[in-house]
């Protein structure tokens, strides 16, 4: 099997080579970036199905754990790796044509490095690195487009995300000065038992720092201008993939290191507060995108609110409901925004003239976004409000309740629009009309034979439940 | 796979209908009839009762069973489906309409024959969207509004139901239709609101009725046919099920809920039968006819006496008999005139002669009179009302039954008696698809209505192992304690009271043949052009009579709800404020926040 340690280095190299392809030919740069992600692909799912249920470690400079950098490969990693990269594919297969600025590739495939970096990595600081590269690709991307809202959303988002990631790099001098080490896995072992105050803080400012990237109150503030004015292809990454990479090291890190009840009530309290705001913000816009922006904030809340209940109920399946609900949003949402493309420039919710495809493609991305029945999202939906009634607050279940009429409030409103205006026929981009198809008869597909999705989904969550094995594997594996 | 198969034909003949439609108006009709007889075919010789069918879904399996109560309603269904579907082949509509249409009737059957709740739930809210994506296809009014207030409605209903069915799963341990034990009768019934509210919302109950007027009146003619006479069963059978199966102890037991429902079902029923005579327009007037109609249902559901509850199932059956013709009849019209407005129209007995019997039969029917399908239910509601003692009620459900009058009266005056309008002189009787369907809906007006025990045999086998009654009914009479009616003698009695006054009128020897446009105001003469038809204001005086209560108006509160959302929305909505100063400075309160939070541990 193809080391996975490839997948780094080949979109490092190609990013750095990529002036150089777009000398050769101008097309070559997107050809690059649509078969790097399918590479990255391919290799984690060979690993996702062949691999033995026991984490894989990497070294890296010939050096072993937990003295050398080394790459931690579990399911659950894999599992995120094979979504993050399946969504680089959609990007790159729906733009292909388009792009020809290599810039953009550049900075594509750095993105696609710090994802996918953050999520392979075992080392604390090499976590950091590769969360500050896909902080500064995404910082560069957002402002891409030379107009007014995207620039002012990428200086804002720049901002916020300098001061939140010196804010991480700080908890992790607190911990490599506390533990002695910068191994994930070893510094979990070392805090198991017995947490000093310290690390505590230490906590709390990378999750400062994480908080920005995930889009979560209040430091979210910068997400709504970006998904506003960004292009479309842009906000697909944000919503799909650095917002993904960066929800999955916050679940790593918070259920590795600090497995502490006060860090499941915050991110209870924090996820819960990120919903109830953003999904009431999405019912006040007028810009279609910026609602889509404040939707797919608060289902990032949602999905840390459901991954926060483990601390209550200790029950796995809060785990599921929330990497459930992260499988079917980054799906949809990147169906809904892609599909933005083929609907007018800054299009409000009172859209006028429709092109049919589009209005269906919306129809169904948004369907699975509410969760309705026969769509991926139901099943997450129902996951949640099952372990919603296991913690036994109902005034937090019927809350989620009211949350969701809200939101099928805001979304209905736009496909009644939708479908009511007049039909305009627009030349659609063919590799864009293909993505979408794709993904909209998955999320149907799955909505009613789900199994695909859920044994995979187990499988990942095994992987990450078993924390024993992890830590001691990897950092053992002297 | 047996009973689901009828779904599943269904949608292929949408599919099929839907391609018929894109090519030729001959194939479009010919895939209608194909849809029509096909439906029928297997629905007579297919359909396999008590049978379990699962669909597996990988994680979960949606089980469906045709049990007697599912039989009972889905025959209902099929046949508003079917029938509605012969005037549809008149009319021209998008191809979209047809596969939507099949789909609405595929959803609805599975709705009807699911096994378990959460089945049901799926099932019911693909029913919705079908008909949410048929309303977008309407044809008068504001369109947007009145599908967004459909569907909106129905989400918020069934978002409630899906509460309920994870706590009754809670405590019950099982989403199926069976009871739940040892819960408080508080516990039972939040469980049993929450469970009923979407379907309390696709019968129209007051006051979460609002989107009914509106989309009836939206909708595509024969569309609306299957709307209210097929699809608001949907809601019926789901109440019939809640009330039956999963809470029958609660209503036994408890004296205050039953009398709640059914109040509740009595003021739709008189404000329903209000509304519509102050209606002008055919469809809103029948749209609040059938709110009101279903509001008697409501109140023998509710009530919970055997009496009551199989004269609640009568009546829904009733309602689906009169309020097709009635339907069919008006879409006919509207057909033909091009208008729905009953101040623009009159006169048209001469011209849609058998229009004019089937909505005379129709509102006879709606009335409660003997022997229309419309008298026994209201007979038998009456009498359980009066067993159980309740007078307020029985005389809340007598007014509602006077406005029943009214609001029939207003209808066949303003169309088909009178002067005839100037531009309708040529107007011709229904096409074929309409008149077919009323006359094949005038049998079951007056069969059942003169032996009604045959579908009161089908009601007690499966009333009685709830309630444990006796057979209060042969095939042409109905017995309670306290009354006894056999209904050919009070057909026979109405028809001679109907002859004496045909023979007093052929004997007085006063009366003079005129044309329909010879007409006279206080002495002047006017000629043929002057509308002289009394059907503006048609029950003015009434608007002095209940105005003020006309001003209560439940859509008002929601839009009050919402309204208060919207606020709070824009109330969250300056936390942006758009300068990149306060959100530093929000994360540097966040930071705080959080450190004072471990600030304990340090």
């Amino acid at each position: 099997m193809v080391n996975p340690i490839l997948i780094i280095a080949l979109l490092l190299l190609f990013a750095f080579l990529m002036p150089l392809l777009g000398l050769l030919h101008r097309r070559l740069p997107a050809f690059a970036t649509l078969i790097l992600p399918a590479f990255n692909l391919y290799v984690a799912v060979n690993h996702f199905l062949k691999m033995d249920f026991i984490p894989v470690v990497i070294k890296t400079g010939g050096f072993r754990p937990p003295f050398g950098i080394n790459l931690a490969v579990d399911h659950f990693s894999l599992f995120f790796l094979i979504l993050v990269n399946a969504i680089g594919v959609f990007i790159a297969l729906s733009y292909l044509l388009e792009e020809q600025d290599y810039r953009f590739h550049i900075l594509f495939l750095l993105n696609l490095l710090g994802a996918s970096g953050i999520i392979l990595t075992g080392d604390l600081f090499n976590s950091f690195v590769f969360l500050e590269i896909l902080a500064i690709s995404s910082y560069a991307l957002a402002g891409s487009r030379k107009e007014k809202p995207a620039l002012e959303g990428a200086i804002k988002y720049l901002i916020i995300g300098s001061i939140g990631a010196s804010f991480y790099l700080l908890g992790v001098f607190i911990l490599y000065k506390v533990t002695g080490t910068l191994n994930i896995a070893d510094i979990a072992l070392k805090l198991q038992n017995a947490k000093s105050g310290i690390v505590y803080l230490a906590g709390m400012f990378m999750l400062v720092g994480l908080f920005v990237e995930t889009e979560l109150f209040p430091l979210n503030t910068w997400a709504p201008d970006v998904y506003q004015g960004a292009y479309n292809r842009i906000a697909v990454q944000f919503s799909s993939l650095i917002s993904k990479a960066a929800i999955y090291l916050l679940f790593r890190i918070t259920f590795l290191i600090f497995d502490d009840p006060l860090f499941y009530k915050l991110l209870l309290v924090v996820g819960l507060l990120t919903f109830v705001v953003a999904e009431f913000n999405a019912l006040a816009q007028k810009d279609l995108k910026r609602m889509l922006g404040y939707s797919s904030i608060g289902q990032m809340g949602l999905a840390v609110l459901a991954f926060a209940l483990y601390g209550m109920i200790s029950h796995p399946e809060a785990f599921f409901a929330a990497t459930l609900l992260i499988v079917n949003h980054a799906i949809a949402k990147a169906l809904l925004f892609a599909n933005m493309d083929n609907m007018s420039e800054n299009a409000t919710i009172d859209i006028r003239s429709v092109n049919p495809f589009s209005s269906l493609m919306f129809a169904i991305g948004a369907l699975s976004v509410m969760g309705f029945p026969f769509t991926l999202g139901f099943w997450a939906k129902i996951e949640i409000l099952g372990i919603l009634l296991r913690t036994n607050l109902l005034f937090l279940f019927f809350l989620i309740i009211l949350i969701f009429m809200v939101e099928a409030f805001y979304y209905f409103r736009v496909i009644t629009n939708l479908f009511r205006g007049e039909t305009v026929c627009r030349r659609l981009n063919p590799l864009l009309a293909f993505s979408l198809v794709v993904f909209s008869i998955f999320l149907v597909y799955q909505g009613f034979y789900p199994i695909f999705t859920f044994s995979w989904l187990n499988r990942a969550l095994n992987a990450l439940l078993n924390k024993a094995i992890y830590i001691s594997i990897i950092a053992g594996g002297l | 796979m047996y009973n689901i198969n009828l779904a599943l034909l269904a949608i292929l003949a949408g599919f099929l209908t839907f391609f018929g439609a894109l090519s030729h108006r001959v194939l479009r009709v010919a895939s209608i009839v194909i849809g029509i007889v096909g439906t029928l075919v297997f629905a007579f010789l297919y359909l396999k009762p008590d049978t379990m069918e699962f669909i597996r879904m990988g994680v979960f399996a949606m089980s469906f069973n045709l049990t007697d109560i599912s039989r009972f309603f889905l025959w209902i269904i099929i046949s508003a489906f079917t029938l509605s579907l012969l005037p549809l082949i008149h009319e021209e509509r998008s191809p979209f309409f047809y596969l939507y249409y099949f789909l609405a009737f595929g959803f609805a059957s599975l709705t009807i024959m699911a096994n378990d709740l959460l089945t049901l739930y799926m099932n019911f809210e693909l029913t919705s969207l079908a008909i949410f994506a048929i309303l977008l296809l309407g044809v008068r009014g504001d369109i947007k509004k009145t599908a967004l207030k459909y569907i909106i409605y129905s989400l918020v209903g069934a978002y409630f139901y899906l509460g309920g069915l994870f706590i009754k799963f809670k405590y019950s341990g099982n989403i199926g239709f069976g009871g739940i034990q040892n819960v408080s009768t508080l516990t039972q019934i939040a469980i049993y609101t929450l469970l009923a509210l979407p379907f309390f919302v696709k019968i129209a109950t007051m006051p979460f009725h609002n989107w009914a007027p509106d989309a009836y009146y939206s909708a595509s003619d024969s569309f609306t046919i299957f709307f209210s006479a097929g699809l608001s069963k949907v809601g019926v059978y789901g109440l019939v099920i809640l009330m039956l199966k999963t809470f029958a102890e609660l209503f036994k037991s408890n004296l205050y809920l039953p009398e709640i429902i059914a109040w509740v079902g009595g003021i739709t029923a008189l404000l329903g039968g209000i509304y519509a005579f102050m209606s002008d327009d055919a469809k809103k007037l029948l749209a609040y006819s059938s709110i009101s109609q279903l509001g008697y249902v409501l109140v023998g559901l509710g009530l919970f006496t055997p009496y009551s509850f199989s004269a609640g199932i009568f009546h829904s059956v009733a309602h689906f008999v009169f309020e097709g013709v009635l339907f069919t009849t008006v879409a006919g019209v509207i057909h033909r005139l091009g208008t729905s407005d009953l101040r623009r129209m009159g006169g048209l007995i001469k011209k849609m002669p058998i229009s004019f019997i089937g909505l005379l039969l129709g509102i006879i029917a709606a009335s409660g009179i003997p022997p229309t399908i419309g008298f026994p239910g209201k007979w038998l509601l009456y009498e359980a009302i009066i067993m159980k003692g309740d007078l307020f009620l029985v005389s809340l459900v007598f007014f509602a039954s006077i406005t029943a009058f009214l609001y029939s009266y207003k209808l066949v005056h303003s169309i088909f008696l009178g002067k005839l309008h100037k531009e309708h002189r040529d107007v011709k009787e229904a096409p074929a698809g309409y008149v077919v369907a009323t006359i094949i809906f005038l049998i079951p007006i007056i069969v059942f209505g003169v032996f009604p025990g045959v579908i009161f045999e089908k009601i007690y086998g499966f009333t009685k192992p709830v309630f444990n009654h006796d057979v209060f009914f042969t095939f042409n009479s109905l017995k309670t304690q306290i009354g006894f009616v056999k209904i050919p003698v009070a057909g026979i009695a109405l028809a001679a009271m109907f002859a004496f006054s045909f023979i007093l009128y052929l004997i007085a020897g006063r009366s003079y043949r005129a044309k329909q446009e010879d007409n006279y105001t206080a002495g002047e003469w006017v000629d043929e052009d002057f509308a002289s038809h009394y059907a503006q204001e048609f029950y003015g005086f009434m608007r002095k009579a209940f105005g003020k209560l006309l001003d209560l108006s439940a859509e008002k509160f929601w839009n009050g709800v919402l309204t208060i959302f919207k606020a709070f929305s824009e109330l969250t909505r300056r936390i942006y404020t758009g300068d990149v100063r306060d959100y530093a400075l929000y994360l540097l309160f966040f930071l705080i926040v959080l450190v004072f939070l471990v600030g304990g541990k340090l």
